[in-house]
């Protein structure tokens, strides 16, 4: 009787779990309708609330970044092709779509040139997500292990031998992974980027109104934040400059 | 002499009468000051282009009648080319005098002419106070004057009179700049016009002689004259200010003489010159309503507009025209072409435009027309969407939208364009794709949504994915481990078996001795043999061979003279299983061998 109980209560999850997944589904399908008839505000409600409702997709953000751009929100659709482009980093129509946007920003900031195997570096550590470095060092792991066990039991020396060194490969490349999904997560916790949306923020010395002005940005443009005092939040340029500015200013990717 | 006067009376009279009067525009029209006061004398005169009679003067109510009627007539004859006019002027003149205030009509005077009654116009005359009221009333609309005449009883000054102070961006407004005075004036200089900043101006009357008539301005008259009408449209949003008008004036004023024959002959006259500058108008422009529609271009007023086309078959190569014509009344001039979607691979001529308008009061009145010149370069049909005039209505005060309808072009192939001959290839000129726009790509559809994500970095179940495979290695590696031990232990089992074993199958071939079975007991001391190395060395009996057995009993530190030993009798045995016969020692001596080289392998091998 319990176990009737206990599989009627799944099924009736699961129904209700379906129902809510289509109910989104009609959520984004009226979306669409409304950006094609150039109605953005309903757009951007609609994609919205399915992300309020705890879901998330690449092509979703990127939907909404779109609708932004149309109804000329260009901070808030550079914040969604930004999220997109953390989910799917590869993706050529959230890259376009981003330097389009991008095209709008006020400041021009010059990044200071790195040296170019840090740049390599870290450029090939945003080519995955961190949960997807995670994973690979997961999975490299335990093929690594399967190797070694079959160095350690099998008779036969060509077989021994290949196991032996994939399996060291293995180990090699899951600790980079491991390695690379540490630094994302520091990165993400640590140093989160974020966009200014106040059309233009002065960015002050101390985290405080009476702190002398420094300088001047604008909305779209991406910072990283770094300290948190109360209210306010120290932020860093892609020039190196850092400041002082207020938790409205900005939207954390 | 007198008869020769009459006679030359009677001949004009009877010249004057054989010609026909053209009376084919007979008017006759009444006019009078429209402002007098009450007890002032002014002239009534009735005008007439023809010859009259039987004069009906209309009755006179309220005004006292002095003199009249009085008539006056006159009569030019022209002849130019032997051709010969006549025009003749018959004016009745009353000279009146108002008795009481109040706005009056006169009704009509009749007079016949040829037999037939003409009527004048009807006419109204406001008849003011009367009285020295000028002195108290020297209001701020003089206050402009720079140069006050000396006599304080009579003024001059000059406005601008706008018909309206509040208006939308677009609209129009009438001013006037006019001159009112009191005084007689013998002249003008320096008229400074506004430059009229900020509107877009088109005169409506710019008189070139300045005519006086009389006006009532607050109870006073006063010779009003028409400088400028000016139709504005303002430019831009906001309050904007029309600057003052400046002009100098001649003012004549009579001075007193102590010489008594300077009055005799009308005095003598002084001339004042006299600034005046207008007071500034400020108008506050509206700005038009935010919601525009797209195709709306700053058109302000009454329109309607039709659009055509000269043809709609055409060959490529031949040049078609498109005429949108917009009529109605508003800022008409300040219409900017109408933007008109074409197809993309045509090419269009900038249009012409062409004005046909009238300065009204209310505005430019008219039509513009736009001619767009198009030539289809390519054989196929062509659509040209139908195009949008926008405009913002005054009457209404709503942006009104003008549909035309929508053409379809067929062009054909044109002769020598692109014409191809069977067997030719002709060349052909490739043309870069054309970037129309720019624009973001568009939405992404059929992905699948995913419940958000937690980062799995640093969770337990991310260690515990790592802890828990290196555990289940560790554990296969030291379960196979003790499995190996576990065989090692069977082997050394075997190992110390291995002497008993062979024993037993020593045995049997002692036991085959006896029985003299000679090829049962080579077989079975052989099998003791292999079977004893076998489990001793632990090397399965398939790989055992002589050769490798000498070698590994060597790394067993088997002294040579027992590997001899055995290689000897395993030679025999080996021997003597096929050629039983050929065996010297006969078996015993085989078995006692057999015997010796195991007990001693088994010391050896441990």
């Amino acid at each position: 009787m319990a176990t009737l109980r206990i599989i009627f209560f799944i099924a009736f999850v699961g129904i209700l779990n379906s129902a809510h997944a289509l109910g989104m589904q009609a959520l984004l399908d009226s979306a669409s309708t409304y950006y094609s008839t150039n109605q953005f505000e309903k757009a951007i409600a609609s994609y919205e609330q399915v992300i309020a409702s705890g879901y998330e997709a690449s092509e979703l953000y990127y939907n909404l970044g779109n609708a932004y751009f149309k109804s000329n929100k260009i901070a808030l659709a550079i914040v969604n092709y930004e999220r997109a482009k953390k989910l799917a980093p590869n993706d050529e129509d959230i890259d376009f779509n981003l330097n389009m946007a991008n095209t709008f920003i006020v400041d021009k900031i010059e990044v200071i040139p790195e040296f170019f195997l840090n740049s390599w570096r870290s450029n090939f550590g945003k080519t995955l997500s961190t949960n997807q470095w995670s994973l690979l060092s997961i999975s490299l792991f335990v093929s690594a292990l399967v190797l070694l066990l079959v160095y350690f039991l099998s008779g036969k020396a060509v077989l021994r031998k290949i196991s032996f060194w994939m399996g060291i490969l293995f180990l090699i490349i899951s600790l980079v992974s491991f390695t690379n999904a540490r630094k994302q997560k520091w990165l993400i916790t640590h140093e989160p980027e974020a966009i200014i949306i106040t059309p233009s923020v002065v960015v002050k010395s101390a985290p405080s109104e009476t702190g002398t002005e420094l300088f001047l940005i604008h909305e779209g443009l991406k910072v990283k934040t770094t300290e948190k005092s109360g209210d306010w939040h120290q932020i860093r340029l892609s020039n190196g400059n850092k400041g002082w500015i207020k938790k409205t200013d900005f939207v954390i990717i | 002499m007198k008869n020769i006067y009459k006679i030359g009376t009677i001949a004009i009279l009877t010249f004057i009468s054989l010609v026909k009067v053209q009376a084919q525009n007979v008017e006759f029209v009444a006019s009078a000051p429209k402002v007098v006061q009450v007890g002032e004398q002014f002239r009534l005169t009735y005008s007439l282009n023809a010859k009259g009679s039987d004069f009906q003067e209309p009755a006179f109510e309220n005004f006292k009648v002095l003199t009249g009627p009085n008539i006056s007539t006159s009569s030019s004859v022209q002849i130019v080319n032997g051709k010969m006019s006549q025009s003749v002027s018959y004016t009745y003149t009353f000279i009146l005098m108002a008795v009481s205030e109040g706005n009056f009509t006169i009704p009509p005077a009749n007079v016949t002419v040829n037999r037939k009654s003409v009527q004048s116009n009807q006419f109204t005359i406001e008849v003011v106070k009367g009285g020295q009221t000028s002195q108290t009333t020297s209001g701020g609309s003089s206050s402009n004057a720079v140069n006050k005449p000396t006599s304080g009883n009579s003024k001059v000054f000059v406005t601008i009179e706008v018909d309206k102070k509040s208006l939308y961006q677009g609209e129009s407004l009438v001013a006037e700049i006019k001159l009112y005075t009191q005084q007689s004036l013998s002249g003008f200089e320096d008229i400074k016009f506004p430059p009229f900043t900020g509107f877009w101006s088109q005169d409506i009357e710019s008189p070139q002689q300045i005519e006086l008539h009389r006006e009532n301005l607050n109870g006073q008259i006063y010779d009003v004259g028409l400088f400028k009408k000016v139709l504005l449209f303002p430019q831009r949003s906001g309050e904007i200010t029309i600057d003052p008008f400046e002009i100098t004036m001649i003012v004549q004023e009579r001075v007193r003489s102590n010489n008594p024959f300077d009055d005799f002959f009308g005095g003598s006259y002084r001339r004042i010159p006299l600034k005046m500058i207008s007071d500034p108008v400020k108008i506050a422009v509206k700005p038009l309503p935010v919601n525009a529609p797209a195709e709306f271009s700053g058109a302000v007023g009454k329109y309607s507009m039709t659009a055509s086309i000269d043809k709609t078959r055409v060959k490529a190569n031949e040049a078609i025209t498109l005429k949108v014509k917009v009529t109605g009344t508003g800022n008409l001039k300040l219409i900017k072409p109408i933007k008109v979607d074409f197809p993309l691979d045509m090419d269009v001529y900038d249009p012409k435009t062409n004005l046909n308008t009238k300065t009204t009061n209310d505005g430019v009145t008219g039509n513009v027309t736009f001619d767009y010149l198009f030539i289809p370069r390519y054989a196929g049909t062509f659509r040209i969407a139908p195009i949008v005039f926008s405009y913002f209505d005054t009457g209404s005060k709503t942006y009104k939208t003008i549909t035309s309808q929508e053409f379809e072009i067929e062009v054909e192939r044109g002769t020598g364009d692109q014409e191809t001959t069977p067997g030719i290839v002709q060349s052909l000129t490739k043309e870069d794709v054309k970037y129309i726009g720019k624009d973001i790509r568009f939405l992404k559809s059929g992905f699948s949504l995913k419940k958000k994500e937690t980062i799995i970095y640093g969770t337990p179940g991310f260690y515990l994915a790592y802890m828990g495979s290196l555990l289940l290695f560790l554990a296969i590696i030291i379960f196979r481990r003790t499995q190996i031990k576990q065989n090692a232990n069977q082997v050394k089992v075997k190992n110390r078996k291995a002497n008993k074993v062979s024993r037993r199958r020593l045995k049997i071939a002692s036991a085959h001795l006896k029985q003299n079975n000679s090829e049962k007991f080579y077989d079975e001391i052989l099998k003791a043999i292999w079977g004893y190395l076998s489990d001793k060395l632990s090397i399965p009996v398939a790989n055992l061979t002589k050769d490798n057995v000498s070698e590994i009993l060597n790394k067993h530190q088997v002294d040579a003279e027992t590997v001899g030993n055995l290689m000897q009798l395993l030679d025999a045995c080996e021997f003597a299983r096929y050629a039983p016969a050929s065996v010297s020692g006969g078996m015993d001596e085989i078995y006692k061998q057999a015997e010796m080289v195991i007990s001693k392998l088994d010391q050896k091998i441990k």
